[in-house]
């Protein structure tokens, strides 16, 4: 019992049990305790479900009964508590005479009912409230003064029952607390019951005191008188008929009638047919035998014995029809039991209409037993059995091999009889494997499979990703976002993905920073989980690996603690990111998170773009850019419209970008790494690169084209799409005859330089002009119908300071300064985080909050 | 964190306090006033423990990856709360409960659920009844690993309450394609929707925090519930009071 | 009642720092008291506990990993569980080997020829997985909100491939992942929020020992 501390004041103990709840008759007993039940939290049921007085026994401790043997002298005619007709013996040993040692094992007699002076000596707790065939009026006066047991007392006495003349009244009738019992075959039950009445174990002898069968009470002291006695005891069923008379008596009624002795060996050669020599001399070796409990039933053949035909009853003994259920009156004990002929009178419920649990339990167990045997796994490594509970010791083991011989020989009996009979069933022996299992598996293998092969080239159906994000798209404008940074601003990269996601996101994890690397910002990776931190390091040393030599990539250390790490992150940035990983300083002059200029969350989970964005985002001005895997697009949008973030989705989403920025440099003709689109540039007064354009033809007007990219094999070829889409705002003047010059100058116009790491040829070329004549304006603006046909190549050389007209970005984001608030209205555009939990409505009742059903109990 | 987000976060505060210790004490007093909806699963929890013992199987109770110490402590505690009552319905059994987490720091919740759980039963908790399957965070090798243990250990039964994502879908799948009795819940979204496809009884949302309510007899219990259902209803009101204040202020 | 000095003592120093860390988290920037907030350095006492935290978080991991190296030393001399237990010591070595020697391509081969490769397997195996799930959803609990399920994984799968002709199925993919997806998802997260409020509060009030019973 939880024994810890727990105040008064929320302290949960039940309310004491009082006298006023219905337990006065623990007082009667012995004196009940008080206290509340010692609860146990394990799935004990409440109080409010069972009912005490219905189920609550007397105390071991009462007096209610004297002693163990002159209740059976006290039992009254209610089936359920044998009673005999004849006053009790004072004897407190007094026993029934049919288990006396010298007399002869008594005749049945016909019933008489049980006296009403029997029931005077009845024990308190059995007690019920029907009372026997004569003089009602005494048993209520008896009734009224003895303290009974509220199950036997009930909370419902039968007072018609009581009313009853003793002809009217069933002579079967249950006991109070069961007779609001659900009737499953009851009724026939006790009728069946009833007829006990006719067939009591009655004692034509009053008991001799020196018969003393005290020995049956002392259990713990077997001895050799006890064997002998009861020897004797058997050794009368010689000429008696006594349990065995029973047995007949109750399997078919005769015509005749009578009483006196009956002849065991008579009776069973009566209908049975004779019994086998061997069999009535085992009987009698049986009965005669000393040592009773070393009986070999294996010497009898009970089967020749009871024989095909029910045992009638022996001649004397009859029992009245109307007492026998018409489905026993051609029972016997060879055929079906009286207990599954009472089964079957019941209507059995389909198996479609079983509860769920039922249906469980059933499925188990027909598994179970038809589980092919010698399939029996090994327990796991992993887990240890607990030992299994011992037998008791002390059992000789003897008895309890004979027993088990004994039951061996009667099953073998009976299977073998009916094995004849029964045709074995003929085994199938399906297939090792699981036909459509593998069926599917191959068409699943060859779909996935063939598109990979050229000759299979048609079932390449899929779209391939667009060169270019689609304007307005959120792609396109995180693409924007990363591409406004400058030189030396602090880009936060957070990886909350899994190794295994960072295959799908990688690729724009990658191209982001890289984008990032092309703008001079510094990326700085962070992850609070080690191993994300780990891979992620890995694919962008494999990418960039001049930046991250040089340390032009921080990987920040790993940031324990899940979200107390981002908050850690959050309020102390200066100590979260002072050292890499490695352990080297960082350098890195953080002092708030809002000295970030942008802040890039890569997460293959909705959590992880919740966790990071709701401790960074509050913090900061700077805008956020979400990567995120396509399973957790839909969650991800959520928080993305609430912040306002620019999101990537998914593979398709990396490459588009990666096209887009120019990483890949393949036969699709995308644009090389390093040129990009956008005209953001800082202005440098130095020119750092020269170049030598090549001659180019004149630019001629097309028409926008809406195909995609063209094969990059065919330089002159207008890369119109890419043309057009770009959102680049400048235009220029192109000349007929460029000039080629060795050196670039300076100019004070602001120029833009582009230092690309890779320095490959582009297949694919934009519509710039090479032309170092040509001076960009940053206010021109940049038409489509204008692209030049034959665009002149565009080679990233080093040496060579591009001059591009500063770009106006259709939606740049605004940066407030740090310790700007937020103006209340634009939070009001946020969408209300609440919604009503429609879940559960759709399963379960639609009631009152907490007024459906009952507490579901354990145990 | 901005000022308005501060005053609604200290206002659900409150509110939360003032109802958490009212309205059990309440239902304490007076314990016939709350009677708790029925739970499929948490009435299912006791039945398959009772199922387990008797056919001489095991009981694996998962955790997940809810720890101590980060966002997930609560739901760890919650976790742990349910553990220990699927353990202690199975405590009796000849096969050993076994309580898995895949963080370290929820090792000491499923320790100390076994061992309460034994407690009350009055029995030594045994040894190695709690793992810990250092597997990280979003493993798939921690789902593994429980797979291996409904192949290898005769198809237990499984309650997987605590933190889990989509690698969900290899735990249920092994106990279900082998008859296995599984229970599934998590406070991720894409777990839950899987779990909800393999769970005998689907548990959701909230409901994972419900557990010492209809697995305890304890009225305080009970109150917390229903507590939360208050709290349920006053969020309804507030989201329908903006919505219609939205409404009337967009059309007038 | 019987109350225990020990358990009293951590009932108090929960209850305590909670407080102290909730007000220090909540109590800024909202008038005059976050002024007398900060004057008693409750702010800054606050992210002190959360650094301890963080830190104890890290060192709950390293604990575990010493535990787990213990439990397997033992079980190396058990028969039949020596050999997985020796692989997993094994590997511990190698792997910590690999962080504190001078490194060039070994860290990353550990990680790409087991943890990737393993988790990139066991992610495709999801897929069977869930396919099976759904099937499974629909023979188990034929139901009407089972047959929804199916019916809105098979919309949103179909509606997400990039194929053409599958614009209108992609419409109503996308209408679903931005209303129904929406709304169920705030509204389930938000009544774990509200649970996680109330169990917060439990353990705030002291009941947090008893979540159990």
């Amino acid at each position: 019992m939880n024994d810890e501390f727990d105040p008064n004041w929320l302290d949960d103990s039940d309310q004491p049990f009082s006298a006023d709840d219905g337990m006065d008759w623990l007082d009667s007993i012995g004196g009940g305790d008080e206290q509340t039940p010692d609860s146990q939290d394990i799935g004990k049921p409440s109080t409010g479900e069972f009912d005490f007085e219905t189920f609550a026994f007397g105390d071991v401790d009462s007096d209610a009964v004297e002693d163990s043997s002159a209740w059976l002298a006290d039992l009254s005619d209610n089936p359920f508590d044998v009673k005999p007709t004849e006053a009790p013996s004072e004897d407190p040993g007094a026993i029934p005479d049919w288990l006396q040692t010298d007399s002869e094992i008594p005749a049945y007699t016909p019933s008489e009912p049980a006296s009403a002076a029997a029931s005077e000596d009845l024990p308190d707790w059995l007690h019920t409230g029907e009372q026997p065939a004569a003089d009602v009026s005494d048993l209520e006066t008896e009734a009224g003064d003895v303290p009974l047991a509220p199950w036997l007392r009930g909370a419902d006495i039968d007072e018609e029952a009581l009313d009853k003349p003793a002809g009217e009244r069933d002579s079967g009738v249950l006991p109070s607390w069961l007779q609001g019992a659900d009737d499953f075959g009851a009724e026939d039950a006790n009728t069946f019951q009833a007829s006990f009445d006719d067939v009591q174990f009655e004692v034509e002898e009053p008991i001799e005191e020196s018969d003393d069968l005290s020995w049956m009470t002392d259990a713990d002291e077997p001895s050799g008188a006890q064997s002998d006695e009861l020897a004797a005891l058997l050794s009368q069923g010689e000429s008696d008929a006594g349990v065995d008379d029973l047995l007949a008596g109750l399997l078919q009624p005769t015509d005749t009638q009578g009483e006196g002795d009956v002849d065991l060996l008579s009776l069973l050669s009566s209908d049975a047919g004779e019994p086998s020599t061997a069999s009535q001399g085992g009987l009698q070796h049986f009965a005669e035998d000393d040592e009773f409990l070393s009986f070999d039933s294996a010497r009898l053949n009970f089967d020749e014995l009871l024989g095909p035909n029910p045992i009638s009853r022996p001649a004397e003994i009859e029992l009245p029809e109307s007492n026998i259920p018409d489905f026993l009156s051609d029972v016997s004990v060879s055929e079906v039991s009286a207990a599954a002929l009472m089964r079957q009178q019941q209507e059995d419920r389909p198996i479609e209409e079983l509860p769920e649990e039922l249906r469980a339990l059933l499925d188990e167990g027909v598994s179970a037993v038809t589980a092919a045997p010698g399939t029996a796994v090994p327990p796991p490594v992993l887990i240890s059995e607990a030992p299994a509970a011992k037998p008791p010791p002390g059992r000789r083991a003897d008895k309890g091999t004979r027993g088990i011989e004994l039951m061996r020989s009667i099953t073998a009996a009976a299977g073998a009889a009916q094995g004849a009979a029964v045709k074995p069933a003929r085994v199938r022996r399906g297939l090792r494997y699981n036909l459509p299992r593998l069926i599917v598996a191959a068409v699943v293998a060859v779909a996935v499979i063939l598109p990979f092969l050229d000759a299979f080239e048609s079932l390449r159906f899929v779209q391939l990703p667009p060169v270019l994000f689609g304007e307005k798209s959120p792609a396109e404008t995180a693409y924007a976002v990363v591409d406004d940074l400058a030189e030396g601003d602090v880009m936060l990269v957070a990886v909350d993905a899994s190794p295994g996601s960072l295959s799908e996101i990688g690729g724009a994890m990658t191209a982001v920073i890289a984008h990032a690397r092309a703008r001079q910002a510094t990326p700085v990776i962070v992850s609070t989980d080690p191993v994300a931190l780990v891979a992620a390091q890995r694919m962008i040393e494999g990418e960039l690996p001049e930046d991250t030599h040089n340390k032009q990539i921080i990987f920040g250390r790993y940031l324990p603690g899940d979200s107390l790490g981002v908050r850690d992150l959050a309020e102390n940035p200066r100590d979260a990111l002072a050292f890499d990983h490695d352990g080297r300083p960082s350098d890195l002059q953080i002092d708030s998170v809002a000295d970030l200029d942008l802040i890039v969350i890569v997460s293959d989970r909705a959590d992880g773009i919740r966790q990071w964005s709701e401790q960074l985002q509050p913090l900061v001005s700077s805008p956020l850019v979400f990567v995120v895997s396509a399973s957790a697009e839909p969650l991800a949008r959520l928080y993305a419209d609430s912040y306002g973030a620019p999101y990537i989705v998914g593979l398709r989403d990396s490459i588009t970008y990666r096209s887009q920025l120019g990483a890949y440099s393949g036969p699709d003709g995308l644009i090389g790494f390093g040129i990009t689109p956008s005209a953001t540039f800082t202005a440098t007064p130095t020119p750092t690169n020269t170049f030598t354009p090549t001659p180019t033809n004149t630019p001629t007007a097309t028409d926008t084209p809406t195909s995609t990219l063209a094969p990059a094999a065919a330089q002159a070829t207008a890369n119109a799409l890419a043309t057009a889409r770009v959102t680049a705002t400048f235009t220029f003047t192109a000349t007929n005859t460029p000039t080629a010059t060795s050196t670039a100058t300076a100019t004070n116009t602001p120029t833009h330089t582009l230092t690309p790491t890779n320095t490959a040829t582009p297949s694919a070329t934009p519509t710039v002009t090479p032309s170092p004549t040509l001076t960009f304006t940053p206010s021109a603006t940049f038409t489509a119908t204008s692209t030049p046909t034959n665009a002149p190549t565009l080679a990233p050389r080093p040496g060579r300071r591009r001059r591009c007209p500063r770009r106006r970005h259709a939606r740049r984001p605004r940066r407030r300064p740090p310790n700007q608030t937020r103006p209340l209205r634009r939070r009001s555009r946020r969408p209300w985080p609440l919604a009503m939990n429609w879940s559960r409505l759709s399963s379960h009742r639609r009631a009152s909050t907490c007024a459906l059903a009952p507490a579901r109990i354990s145990r | 964190m901005d000022t308005t987000t501060q005053v609604l976060s200290i206002l659900v505060l409150l509110i939360g306090l003032i109802v958490t210790a009212i309205v059990p004490q309440f239902v304490r007093r007076r314990r016939d006033s709350a009677v708790l909806r029925r739970q499929a699963a948490y009435a299912a929890i006791p039945a398959m423990a009772t199922t387990a013992v008797e056919a001489g199987q095991s009981m694996i109770v998962g955790m997940g990856d809810a720890g101590v110490g980060g966002e997930s402590t609560l739901l760890a505690i919650a976790a742990e709360a349910v553990a220990y009552h699927t353990v202690a319905a199975a405590a009796y059994g000849d096969r050993m409960p076994v309580v898995t987490t895949s963080s370290g720091t929820g090792l000491p919740l499923a320790i100390e659920a076994v061992r309460a759980a034994f407690r009350e039963h009055n029995l030594p908790a045994p040894s190695g009844s709690a793992r810990w399957i250092p597997a990280g965070s979003r493993s798939l090798a921690y789902a593994a690993a429980m797979t291996a243990y409904v192949a290898a250990d005769r198809s237990p039964t499984q309650v997987m309450v605590g933190r889990f994502g989509p690698e969900i879908a290899l735990i249920g799948e092994a106990s279900v394609r082998r008859g296995a009795p599984f229970i599934g819940a998590t406070d991720r979204l894409d777990g839950q929707a899987v779990a909800y496809a393999f769970s005998k009884a689907p548990l959701i949302g909230e409901e994972l925090f419900q557990a010492s309510a209809y697995l305890s007899d304890r009225a305080v219990r009970r109150g917390e519930a229903v507590a939360m259902d208050i709290l349920r209803w006053l969020l309804i009101a507030a989201v329908i009071a903006v919505a219609a204040a939205r409404i009337v202020g967009a059309g007038g | 009642m019987r109350l225990r000095l020990g358990a009293v003592l951590v009932t108090a120093l929960t209850i305590g720092i909670a407080l102290i860390t909730l007000v220090g988290l909540l109590g800024t920037n909202i008038g005059p008291i976050s002024a007398q907030i900060e004057r008693f350095g409750i702010t800054d006492f606050a992210r002190l506990l959360l650094q301890f935290a963080a830190v104890t978080a890290a060192v709950a991991v390293l604990v575990g990993v010493v535990n787990l190296l213990g439990v397997h030393l033992r079980r190396t001399r058990r028969r039949g569980q020596a050999i997985y237990s020796a692989v997993l010591i094994l590997s511990f070595v190698i792997v910590l080997g690999f962080g504190i020697l001078p490194r060039d391509n070994e860290a990353r081969a550990a990680v790409d020829g087991v943890q990737i490769a393993l988790e990139t397997a066991f992610s495709g195996l999801v897929l069977f997985s869930l396919v099976y799930g759904a099937v499974t959803i629909a023979n188990r609990r034929p139901s009407w909100a089972s047959l929804l399920f199916v019916a809105t994984v098979v919309t949103v799968l179909v509606g997400a491939l990039p194929v053409r002709g599958l614009g209108p199925i992609a419409t109503v993919a996308d209408w679903l992942n931005r209303v129904p997806v929406d709304a169920g998802g705030r509204a389930i997260l938000l009544g774990i929020a509200l649970a996680t409020v109330i169990a917060g509060v439990r353990v705030l009030i002291g009941q947090g020992r008893a979540t159990r019973e």
